[in-house]
């Protein structure tokens, strides 16, 4: 039976940085001796961790899944897992458009969590608008993945929302 | 003390949300402001339990989020819990601690012989019935007559209308005062919805004298103190 590609995408609250992908294919082909994954952002260029020169991540036939710890911010992402021969040819393959949004969404908790401990932080003249922004903004990058298959329009989101998050001082 | 799971609480929220988005839209009915803002405080802080309930429900910080949360709902949660019991929808959902069912009215319906809500359109208007100028813009119905009304035109203005400048009572209903205004016409389309505030208390216009009925003050066109 060919082999037929797919995988999943997940992430661990808390471990914002890191994907655990795991291998759902079916079928086998003997020629395959490994996996690539590319993690290939908005703009078309490739990420990796950190020491990777290659614009793909080995995954080891012998792992069932893998953590890929490359998101030093969030990013909206095609994924391709790649099964490929010694050669490098690829035999089989499945992709996946996913928005990876722990850092922010982790950042909107914290402003709850703090919110909770001081309510009046409400009354801050930019808070509440800019919670309402970040939050629509988060909610606007999942939807154009999940709606539309627009990986630019979920990183544009994703940006402004990582601007409030970077310019917290002033925004919340 | 028994407490609510979270996934009452998050249900609790969304009821609670749009409960207040209801009184906010009804404001001017009521002698208190609602904070615009409310439902959508309920907004971030529901969405943010709902991300974390899904990523991991037994988080530490979880249980003191939705409290807050729930906190947030204030009195409005106590009527979303009637609801929700109403709707078969029982609080206590059977995990750890449950919840509090609370007693629903007795008896559970009423019947109710008034209308708080009038709602209607231009086409409404009595259109053979013009006023002086020509145009169409009385409404007749037996039911708002001598009543303590709130008159509402969204369509023209988010307030509702001023009694004796942008509408007065009738001896059959009432009548639009707004300049322009003809339901025939360019008004056709226009939303109105009618409040009968106190359906108990029976307002009389008699003339600009003034006068006092069931404890108003009035003169004619109507103005209440």
């Amino acid at each position: 039976m060919p082999i037929t590609a797919s995988f999943t995408a997940s992430q661990t609250l808390g471990l914002p940085s890191i994907i655990t992908l795991t291998d759902t294919s079916t079928g086998s082909d003997a020629t395959v001796t490994a996996r690539r994954v590319y993690l290939q952002k908005a703009d078309g260029t490739y990420l990796t961790p950190a020491g990777i020169l290659t614009d793909y991540i080995v995954w080891p036939l012998d792992q069932a899944s893998i953590d890929i710890d490359a998101l030093d911010r969030d990013y909206a992402l095609n994924i391709v897992v790649t099964h490929v021969t010694a050669s490098g040819t690829a035999v089989a393959s499945a992709a996946q458009l996913k928005v990876f949004a722990q850092h922010l969404e982790l950042f909107d908790y914290t402003l709850t969590e703090n919110e909770a401990s001081d309510p009046r932080i409400v009354s801050d003249t930019r808070y509440f608008a800019s919670r309402i922004e970040l939050r629509v903004k988060l909610d606007a990058a999942a939807n154009a993945i999940r709606y539309g298959n627009d990986i630019y329009g979920a990183q544009a989101m994703l940006d402004k929302a990582q601007f409030l998050m970077d310019r917290q001082n002033l925004y919340f | 003390m028994a407490q609510y799971s979270i996934p009452v609480i998050l249900d609790i929220a969304r009821v609670s949300a749009y409960l207040i988005s209801m009184d906010i839209a009804k404001g001017s009915l009521f002698g208190q402001r609602v904070d615009p803002r409310w439902p959508l405080r309920l907004f971030l802080v529901r969405r943010n339990v709902e991300w974390l309930q899904g990523l991991d429900a037994a988080h530490p910080t979880l249980r003191d989020t939705a409290n807050y949360l729930f906190d947030l709902c204030g009195g409005y949660a106590a009527r979303a819990l009637r609801i929700m019991t109403a709707a078969g929808v029982v609080p206590g959902d059977g995990s750890a601690g449950g919840g509090v069912v609370l007693p629903t009215p007795s008896p559970a319906s009423y019947t109710l012989d008034f209308e708080y809500l009038i709602e209607l359109s231009g086409a409404d208007f009595n259109l053979t019935t013009l006023t002086e100028d020509g145009r169409a813009a009385h409404y007749d119905n037996a039911k708002i007559v001598g009543k303590d009304l709130v008159v509402m035109a969204p369509d023209i203005v988010q307030r509702s209308l001023l009694v004796g400048v942008e509408w007065q009572p009738t001896a059959t209903g009432i009548e639009i005062l707004i300049e322009g205004f003809d339901a025939a016409t360019t008004h056709l389309d226009t939303r109105f919805e009618i409040f009968i505030k106190n359906p108990d208390v029976v307002l009389t216009p008699t003339d600009s004298s003034g006068g006092s009925t069931t404890g108003f003050t009035y003169t004619f066109p109507l103005t209440l103190s």
